[in-house]
């Protein structure tokens, strides 16, 4: 899985950082969970400002989950779609 | 910043940006109301029970950003009422610096040890067993504990196998290192002025967002669209604040086009503190001071001022690395206006002091700056950049660090005297900073020098950051690595004045030294 955090001012400053937290943490307790689908790799990278919220206010932050945009996202939601796709099963 | 607290930072950030965004557009202030149904439109509450009191908590936390005081509601009226007194291009904020906002405290308890549902009143019950005082009974649904017995000793928190007792604080009394946080007659948190030290822990302790300070970004701003000759001075913390991907030469630029003639790391100043208080260590301890605090935590020496006043002259008289990169500023560049940026709260205090206010014309975090890049519309990763910051020594920039600042002083009197024998200890949170000067007053630390950082972490740990630690301390361990120069000896934008001029200790050390050659 690879997710695309933006990093741009407004994107960093209105949450991604804690995004990216969240998620290296996650990284983290992911390589000590057993239950986990041994072909599963998380791919984090940060990406220069997209642009895209100086055209909408509802933008940042913004992260790609395996290509797919959201925006407004948040730690929680994010996290969620790779548990959904590291995890066989709930443990 | 506490990383989880999203929604409590990102309104304070909002509100950082909005008010950026006023100044830069000579906004009608007496239209403030807008502003609030701008951050929070629409008619449901998001983030507490009523939209009514989110607008008029955020209504308070504007008018703080603007420099005013947080209201109660016997007084709040217009959100704009007062304003003229602050629409000027000069700092106008006046003490207090951190209040709490009364309407947005949920008057927590303050600590008690309380038992949980997980009790399951078992029959070793070890809770009864281990208790001093007999505070513990088994009760009819559970383990039950008077508080007027109980002595908070957490014995039975401790015994319990069910994890049953818990020991619980309201968080802002838990984060204050100097018991600064009582009640008020609604038992919402009042900060006592006389004790409070401008950390900013309970600020960001604060699960209801209900501690600010004041900002005076707004006058900063207006003092840079009147003025051509505001100059940044900028703490040695501040690399890797403003994102993974900017370089420090990008955050230069990135303030250079807020309008701010330019940019000097405060790292400079560090240099001239190391210079001096190497030389103050080395003349006076231990035969005038038993041991030498260091000057550049304001809520460490605040802290020593108003509770341990006679050990106070035995914290270093150098002046502190802000006040020396304001001063050579000011004499280089005469009428300039000065703004530091940094992590800390406590700094806004000691630029209102006697011998501070005429150097330091204002004072803001990163987290405010970031507020006025974003206003502006300025993404400092895609700047273009000429030169790098070039302004201080490598150890200078450590000083971002906890330890940096002892490990400068320790080498520099090493490159003075390789034979002085110096101990130092570092201790990073109010809590500790308290408990160093107690076991000092008593004499156990006779003969050092002791560090105190009043964040944990040190500078980049303060409440005006933005980058978790641990990668902070990484990126500014490599931007010091890169200093041109090793040695604050080294550096050659030290104002000659504010270098130390010890006679005493370097004849004697070079004289040795000769005598030792021949």
């Amino acid at each position: 899985m690879k997710i695309k955090i933006c990093s741009g001012s407004k994107c960093a400053f209105y949450g991604a950082s804690h995004i990216l937290e969240n998620l290296e943490e996650l990284k983290e307790s992911l390589a000590e969970m057993d239950n986990v689908r041994k072909d599963f790799k998380l791919d984090i990278e940060l990406i220069p400002c997209v642009g895209d919220c100086k055209e909408n206010e509802k933008t940042a932050p913004l992260v790609f989950v395996d290509d797919e945009r959201i925006p407004l996202a948040t730690g929680p939601q994010v996290m969620e779609r790779v548990i959904r796709a590291a995890v066989i099963k709930k443990p | 910043m506490k990383d989880s607290f999203v929604d409590i930072i990102t309104i304070r950030r909002k509100v950082f940006t909005d008010i950026a965004k006023l100044a830069y557009e000579d906004a009608d202030l007496s239209k403030l109301n807008k502003e609030i149904y701008k951050l929070l439109p629409g008619e449901m509450a998001t983030y507490r029970e009523s939209i009514f009191r989110e607008r008029a908590v955020i209504g308070e936390r504007l008018r703080m950003a603007l420099g005013l005081s947080a209201r109660t509601a016997a007084e709040t009226g217009a959100v704009s009422d007062g304003i003229e007194k602050i629409d000027v291009d000069r700092r106008v904020y006046t003490p207090p610096l951190v209040e709490v906002i009364k309407i947005a405290c949920e008057a927590c308890p303050g600590r008690r040890i309380l038992v949980t549902d997980n009790c399951r009143k078992c029959l070793a019950h070890p809770c009864v067993n281990v208790c001093p005082v007999g505070a513990v009974s088994i009760g009819k649904e559970r383990a039950v504990i008077d508080q007027e017995k109980c002595i908070k000793c957490g014995r039975c928190v401790k015994a319990c196998p069910y994890n049953a007792i818990v020991d619980t604080d309201r968080p802002c009394a838990a984060a204050c290192g100097v018991d600064a946080i009582g009640s008020d007659y609604l038992d919402r948190a009042e900060i006592d002025p006389d004790k409070c030290v401008a950390c900013g822990a309970c600020i960001t302790a604060c699960p209801f967002g209900a501690i600010a300070d004041k900002s005076e970004i707004y006058q900063l701003i207006r003092s840079i669209k009147r003025h051509d000759n505001v100059y940044a001075i900028i703490a040695p913390s501040f690399v890797s604040q403003f994102g993974s991907l900017v370089s420090p030469a990008q955050i230069f630029e990135a303030i250079r086009a807020l309008g701010i003639r330019d940019v000097v790391e405060v790292g400079m100043g560090a240099d001239l503190t190391t210079l001096n208080e190497a030389v103050e260590f080395m003349e006076h301890v231990p035969e005038q001071k038993p041991f030498l605090g260091t000057s550049c935590c304001y809520s460490w020496k605040l802290m020593v001022q108003k509770m341990f006043p006679e050990q106070d002259p035995y914290i270093s008289e150098s002046s502190t690395p802000m006040v020396y990169t304001a001063r050579q500023i000011k004499e280089k560049h005469p009428g300039a206006k000065v703004v530091f940026i940094g992590p800390c709260l406590s700094k806004k205090l000691e630029a209102l002091q006697d011998h501070v206010k005429d150097y330091v014309d204002f004072v803001i975090t990163f987290e405010e700056l970031m507020g006025m890049f974003i206003a502006r519309g300025i993404e400092p990763s895609e700047l273009e950049t000429s030169s790098e910051p070039d302004d201080a020594s490598a150890t200078g920039r450590a000083y971002a660090y906890s330890g940096g600042v002892a490990e400068a002083v320790e080498k520099r009197i090493h490159e003075i005297d390789p034979e002085f024998e110096v101990r130092s200890e570092g201790v990073e949170g109010l809590h500790d900073c308290v408990k160093l000067m107690k076991t000092a007053k008593a004499g156990l630390k006779d003969g050092m020098l002791l560090e105190g950082m009043a964040c944990v972490g040190g500078c980049i740990g303060g409440p005006g950051t933005l980058m978790p630690t641990k990668r902070a301390k990484r990126n500014i361990q490599k931007f010091a690595k890169a200093s041109h120069f090793a040695s604050p000896a080294d550096n050659p934008h030290l104002s000659e004045r504010d270098k130390p001029h010890f006679s005493e200790t370097e004849s004697k050390t070079e004289s040795e030294k000769e005598s030792g050659e021949e």
